[in-house]
């Protein structure tokens, strides 16, 4: 996580060294690794949660709860492992569907965006804003 | 036995999670039951305004849900450590079912519309079918010992509360299509004025089916409505209420429906309120042994109770406000230009 927060800031003040330079739109490599570190939030976000889900173990509240005290009596192991693969599953469909409009935004680029995402959408509160007031 | 008697902050968290309870059924209840209804829209030019009819609210009503499930988690520790083991698969369905119709608002304007179609509608279904699997175990009686839920992984799928899952799912597809009636004109108020006769007769035919599956499955039951025959009021309020269905639909009152429903579950939720207490997991568990520490609830009480519940009303009462009134006939982000004017 710390790793991840030092590489945000390295990108984010070699970015500003650039822009100070007047050299950002042209130097190819940089916006590769700008782009390529899309994923270090989540990566940091996953590590400190580990960091402490584990860490804590075998405590639930640190000193006065301990982990094999605290699980509900009447869970099955079937339960859990249903429960588990079943978030698997559907987290898996979500976000497969998620990367392909994701990828699709991406791969249509920045001008095509206002037209591909028109404002009235009825999936957006805006929009029925829009069209419901009054004359 | 006699139990010791709540507090004025137990009862005042009580309170407050029986009301958001209400608010909860009848506006999630409105949204689900329109993705119910959705399944059988026919041609998607329906189902994109019914969508619209509700794009604004449905995820503002489902806050309410969170407010039930933290208070209870907060005010309630010991009716939650009951509440959720013993509806662990029946929760994790809901979860889904709501993840799925939730994402299908952004994702069907994206791609693969039919399968997002279906998501939404078999999502309503099955939030729909477990909440009313809850209720209907709630009412047969929880096995509960020391504290702990002791039943199986499937006492939710006893006769009566399929019942009562499956009078949920009507019962919110009877609140979506009075609430489509009273949102919009022209074809799509007649094609929801048409459903609602049928819904409503349904909706009175599981009841009855689930009342005699009760009196079948009574040994858990107890005996508190006896003893309380003025609580009977409620139930004759809630057949007032469904007269006034079938009354709105034929006196052609736009609101009428909507409103006499949101009545019906008003005054069952009462019916259940008086079967139900002093209990919180009925039968078990009161209010007064559920409740967290006096010290747990007073902090509660001036962080949550005085001024997020509040904000949260607020906010939900002014979303109402601003989109009040009719929806606009046939709009929909591919053909924006059919709109037609707004009328009022």
């Amino acid at each position: 996580m710390v790793g991840m927060g030092l590489i945000m800031m390295a990108i984010s003040w070699l970015g500003v060294l650039l822009i100070w330079r007047g050299r950002l739109e042209r130097a190819r490599w940089y916006l590769w690794a700008a782009f390529l570190s899309f994923p270090t939030g989540f990566i940091a976000v996953l590590c400190g949660w580990f960091t402490a889900e584990v860490g804590r173990q075998p405590w639930v509240v640190y000193g006065l709860l301990r982990t094999k005290d605290a699980i509900t009596p009447s869970l099955t192991g079937g339960e859990a492992l249903f429960s588990l693969l079943s978030y698997i599953a559907v987290y898996a469909v979500i976000y497969s569907f998620g990367f392909i409009y994701i990828y699709r935004l991406l791969r249509a680029g920045p001008v095509s965006v206002p037209e591909s995402a028109a404002p009235a959408t009825p999936s957006r509160p805006l929009a029925i804003a829009l069209r419901e007031r009054p004359e | 036995m006699s139990a010791p008697d709540p507090s004025g902050l137990a009862l005042f968290w009580a309170a407050a999670i029986a009301i958001a309870i209400l608010v909860y059924v009848i506006l999630d209840g409105f949204d689900l039951g329109i993705g119910i209804l959705s399944g059988g829209a026919g041609n998607e030019t329906r189902r994109e305004s019914m969508i619209s009819a509700i794009a604004p609210f449905w995820d503002g009503n489902e806050t309410w849900l969170v407010v039930i499930a933290a208070s209870l988690f907060g005010a309630f520790p010991k009716a939650y450590a009951v509440f959720l083991p013993a509806f662990y698969i029946p929760a994790l369905l809901m979860l889904f079912g709501l993840i799925f119709r939730g994402v299908a608002f952004e994702f069907r304007y994206r791609g693969a519309r039919s399968f997002w179609n279906w998501g939404f509608f078999v999502g309503s279904v099955v939030a729909a079918f477990v909440q009313g699997a809850a209720v209907g175990a709630m009412i047969r009686g929880l096995p509960v010992a020391g504290g702990y839920y002791t039943g199986g992984t499937f006492e939710w799928l006893a006769p009566l509360p399929v019942l009562t899952g499956i009078g949920l799912i009507l019962g919110y597809a009877l609140l979506g299509a009075g609430w489509l009636v009273m949102k919009s004109e022209g074809e799509l108020r007649e094609w929801a004025r048409r459903r609602i006769p049928g819904l409503a007769i349904a909706v009175l035919v599981v009841m009855v089916l689930a009342f005699a599956a009760a009196l079948v499955d009574r040994e858990r039951i107890g005996t508190e409505l006896a003893g309380r025959r003025w609580g009977l009021i409620f139930p004759v309020l809630s057949l007032l209420a469904m007269a006034g269905v079938f009354l709105g639909v034929r006196w052609r009152r736009d609101s009428m429906p909507f409103l006499m429903t949101a009545a019906f579950f008003a005054s069952a939720f009462m019916t259940l309120a008086v079967l139900f207490w002093p209990y919180m997991i009925p039968y078990k568990v009161t209010v007064a042994d559920a409740a967290a520490p006096e010290k747990s609830l007073s902090f509660l009480f001036w962080g949550a109770g005085i001024i997020v519940l509040p904000v949260i009303a607020i906010y939900t009462a002014v979303v109402y406000w601003v989109f009040r009134g009719k929806l606009q006939h046939g709009g929909s982000p591919s053909s924006p230009d059919t709109a037609p004017t707004k009328e009022h």
